[in-house]
């Protein structure tokens, strides 16, 4: 009966094949000539640079950003601040601003602004007049005061605003003259003018304001940016590309690059195939895992730097028993952390012995580590009362973070060091919001997480993250609080020069290792990959990527 | 009972249930979930407790859920879906953009899928139990259980690294500036500005953009759609009226195609209809190895960042397009099977 419906695959060879070659042999033809033509546009975009980027900006405005992506697509490529960190280092240097002078009470800040700064004129904006104070009012304004226009626009979050306090400290933003602005402060805080180099501090164009209020079309101000930077804002295809071309009158010069396009790939090995394959030329955070395969391209070069950041371990002292000094030394002695760096960081990382990373002011050298020695951390348990151990639990972050890749191994391998000083360790996870706001409100025993630097000043780590006031905040993991380390960081912030605030940080580092809030554990060096054509770019430590200056050599 | 009589009435009625309570899945399933919008964007950082509040009761959070809820009901049948707390554009445009690119992916992974699947399955009935049969069918298992993840990858490195045919990823070559207007390139390469030759270069990138992607997410549906399409065509060749047109002396081919195809091709219609649900939303992964702007990637990362409105109205919307489709391959079903006419 089947046998009725057999296939003749040699009729339908006969009858299909040649229609199937005719159409192929078209296609060949006419892709022929389409080889020809790409082949035109490409010699026709010599100066356009492809950066794959990792992930999609949040927005073009830099004050509603927390995150890499967007501070690369917006602030460090269409905007300026008034200061600005040195290429490729921590250090403070003038940007929209010439000079800048402090009050003897501390209290007020007066920046000089350059002269004759141009804002981009684009398809949706030509500006009529240069940079001014007023662009420095509107723009710190907007974050400042609830009754501004732009203030709720597009949501209204000044997250890294807010969480620095900026709100707080800036109680006025006035301008003297058209050059001249003077910032009025609640205290006197010397890390501020660290905070003015930040991302959120870059300057938008009141003109612009105007414009767009006139319109009442305010929320294009974030989605249709214009900046003073060496790079204006063409379009944004979301999680696909973003192109940007060169502002002509940018005041340090034309950028080299004229065309600028970040072709947005999350997949880190789809990153590095695209470079290999020359779809891009530079590619952000790529993969440990593709390191190697990378670093034997011969196009390709490597680099690496030092992180601006640290992984750790934070023992609630609020719980039962890390409240005991000898029970967090304890823990901080039995855990073997240089296995973890080569398992986890595939030996891309330093072991953390302060809280802050070594290429920062102030790191303390003279600091010793905490031994590796399960025999004195089974005695230190035992002198605590816990001779036989305890049961707890460790928490680890569910996503993978620069300062820790894996943080579900690592617990793993903690958690089989605790146990042989008879520490019962129950691994818990939950989804990263939860995670976070559960950690926040302290309901976790030990719990893995990570820092990186936003200013490169040590108060944006010591303060910030161990000071009693980040208890409160939330971002004091071990929810530890220490009268005399607290003065010391205090002290530090408002004292009147480096060697001063060196001077606590120095002594706050000593505090903190003998108290022991956290178990220190790794630096993660930060690593990019371009073609060996591209010149001129230089690695930041905050872990974003600016593009002034760069070039690419023609093949 | 007077529904029955008003056939399509009925239809929407039920369609406009099902949105009602795919609103209310979608409100408050993710309100199930700790962790909140704000607490997300200021992560590893922290906030005072006060600035929280203060950010939270800016995007309307601090309100009761019933309150938040109806303002969300009473907003999106005006037509309002409200803005992404995190890019602050609009939903229902992120939506639109999302929506062109998935489908310019899907429909043409689906169209290969089919003009694949259906011929094979086809072919592996007609030669059943002998070596075509096998390997196909046995292929058609293994490129169903291969892990989309490694899949994916493996074609870059096959195609792209290796052999230099495709590009690895992205949706056209960056030298091709193509401003979008209907969000599908294939169409849009042709209304950018430049010489029709440039603009034939941009179609010809974007085809060739298209192509691995399409590969990769047709696999699935392929495999399914060739095994469904040969168990049912055995199933209708074993009928009896197939055997009675057989013995007519009908040619083998009418009794193939036009006899026993048009019923085995029903189940198969059903399921193509079905994946197309899935192919629209459930991309996820294929879209994040050729960085392709589908919604999976969309309603995947809202949910991760807890962007509510983008949820709540990206939800609603895909339930729209899914609950369409169905409608649509009713209406297909009208025309390719004689029982559901014949029921007048």
């Amino acid at each position: 009966m089947r046998e009725d419906f057999r296939v003749n695959f040699k009729a339908i060879g006969k009858r299909f094949g040649p229609v199937v070659i005719k159409t192929y042999v078209a296609f060949e033809l006419i892709a022929a000539v389409g080889i020809g033509l790409a082949g035109l546009a490409n010699q026709a975009s010599a100066s356009t640079f492809v950066y794959c980027s990792e992930g999609s900006p949040r927005t073009f405005n830099p004050q509603m950003g927390s995150d890499g992506p967007t501070f690369n697509a917006s602030s460090r490529t269409i905007y300026n601040r008034l200061v600005d960190f040195e290429k490729g280092g921590t250090k403070v240097v003038p940007s929209l601003a010439e000079s800048w002078s402090t009050s003897k009470d501390k209290l007020q800040v007066t920046f000089k602004l350059r002269k004759d700064v141009a804002f981009q004129s684009t398809a949706w904006f030509k500006p009529t007049r240069s940079f001014n104070a007023d662009d420095v009012v509107f723009t710190f304004n907007r974050m400042l005061k609830k009754d501004h226009p732009f203030h709720t626009v597009n949501g209204g979050v000044y997250e890294y605003f807010t969480s620095m306090e900026m709100d707080k400290l800036v109680k006025e933003v006035k301008k003297v003259d058209a050059q001249t602005v003077t910032f009025i402060l609640s205290r006197p805080e010397t890390p501020f003018l660290a905070n003015m180099a930040m991302d959120f501090a870059s300057i938008l164009s009141a003109e612009y304001g105007d414009k767009l209020v006139a319109a009442k079309t305010l929320e294009k101000m974030d989605l249709e940016p214009v900046g003073t930077g060496p790079f204006k804002f063409v379009r944004y295809e979301k999680d696909s590309q973003i192109r940007f071309e060169a502002h002509e009158g940018y005041f340090e010069g034309k950028s080299k690059i004229e065309k600028l396009v970040f072709a947005i790939t999350t997949d880190p090995s789809v990153r590095a195939q695209k470079l290999k394959r020359g779809e891009c030329q530079f590619v952000a955070e790529p993969s440990v895992l593709d390191l190697p395969s990378l670093k034997k391209e011969i196009k390709v070069s490597v680099i690496e730097q030092e992180g601006l950041n640290v992984g750790y371990l934070a023992l609630n002292v609020e719980k039962k028993p890390f409240g005991d000094k000898r029970v967090r030394e304890a823990i901080a002695k039995a855990l073997n952390r240089k296995t973890y760096l080569d398992a986890i960081y595939q030996g891309q990382a330093t072991v953390a012995v302060n809280p802050i990373p070594p290429s920062m002011w102030s790191y303390n050298k003279t600091i010793k580590d905490t031994a590796f020695d399960t025999a004195a951390a089974k005695q230190l348990l035992a002198d605590a009362g816990f001779p036989n151990g305890f049961e707890t639990t460790l928490w680890y972050m569910p996503v993978s973070r620069p300062y820790n890749p894996n943080a579900k191994k690592m617990a793993e391998m903690m958690q089989a060091d605790l146990a042989l000083i008879g520490v019962k360790a129950k691994l818990v996870s939950y989804e990263w919001g939860t995670y976070l706001d559960k950690a926040r409100k302290g309901e976790h025993d030990m719990l893995l997480i990570g820092w990186t630097g936003d200013n490169g000043d040590p108060d944006n780590f010591l303060g910030t993250l161990l000071s009693c006031a980040a208890v409160k905040g939330g971002s004091n993991y071990a929810r530890w609080c220490n009268k005399e380390f607290d003065k010391l960081v205090t002290d530090a912030r408002q004292a009147p020069d480096q060697a001063t605030r060196t001077k606590h940080y120095m002594k706050a580092q000593e505090v903190f290792k003998r108290e022991l809030p956290w178990v220190t554990l790794a630096h993660a060096k930060a690593f990019r990959a371009m073609e060996k054509r591209v010149t001129g770019y230089s690695m930041s430590p905050f872990g974003t990527d600016y593009f002034y200056g760069v070039d690419v050599q023609k093949k | 009972m007077i529904a029955g009589n008003f056939g399509p009435l009925k239809k929407i009625g039920q369609i406009l249930a099902t949105l009602f309570g795919i609103s209310l899945v979608a409100f408050f399933l993710i309100r199930l979930v700790p962790g909140d919008p704000i607490t997300l964007l200021i992560g590893e950082r922290g906030a005072s407790p006060e600035a929280i509040a203060d950010l939270k009761a800016r995007v309307g959070l601090d309100r009761s859920l019933p309150e938040q809820y109806f303002k969300f009901v009473f907003n999106a049948i005006r037509g309002d879906l409200g803005t992404s707390i995190l890019s602050g554009r609009d939903v229902f445009s992120e939506f639109k953009e999302r929506f062109a690119a998935t489908s310019e992916l899907g429909l043409l992974a689906l169209f290969l899928a089919s003009a694949v699947g259906i011929p094979l399955g086809i072919f592996a009935a007609l030669t059943r139990g002998r070596w075509f049969d096998r390997v196909s069918m046995g292929a058609a298992v293994a490129f169903y259980s291969m892990p989309i993840f490694w899949w994916g990858l493996m074609a870059i490195v096959i195609f792209s690294v290796k052999l230099q045919w495709l590009p690895v990823s992205g949706r056209i070559g960056v030298e091709h500036d193509v401003p979008l207007w209907s969000g599908i390139l294939i169409f849009d390469s042709w209304l950018a500005p430049g010489s029709f030759m440039e603009r034939f270069a941009a179609f010809r990138s974007a085809v060739h953009h298209l192509l691995l992607p399409a590969l990769v997410l047709s696999t699935v549906p392929l495999a399914v759609i060739a095994r469904m399409t040969r168990s049912s065509l055995l199933e209708v060749l074993g009928e009896d009226y197939v055997r009675t047109a057989r013995a007519k002396g009908l040619s083998r081919f009418r009794v193939v195609v036009i006899h026993a195809l048009r019923n085995a091709l029903i189940p198969v219609i059903t399921v193509i209809g079905l994946m197309l649900g899935t192919i629209l939303t459930g991309a996820i992964l294929t879209e994040t190895i050729f960085s392709w702007p589908g919604l999976g990637r969309w309603l995947v990362s809202a949910v991760l960042s807890r962007d509510y409105p983008v949820i709540q109205g990206g939800i609603l919307l895909v339930a729209i397009v899914v609950l369409s489709t169905s409608l649509f391959v009713d209406v297909l079903y009208y025309f390719i099977s004689p029982r559901s006419r014949g029921a007048k």
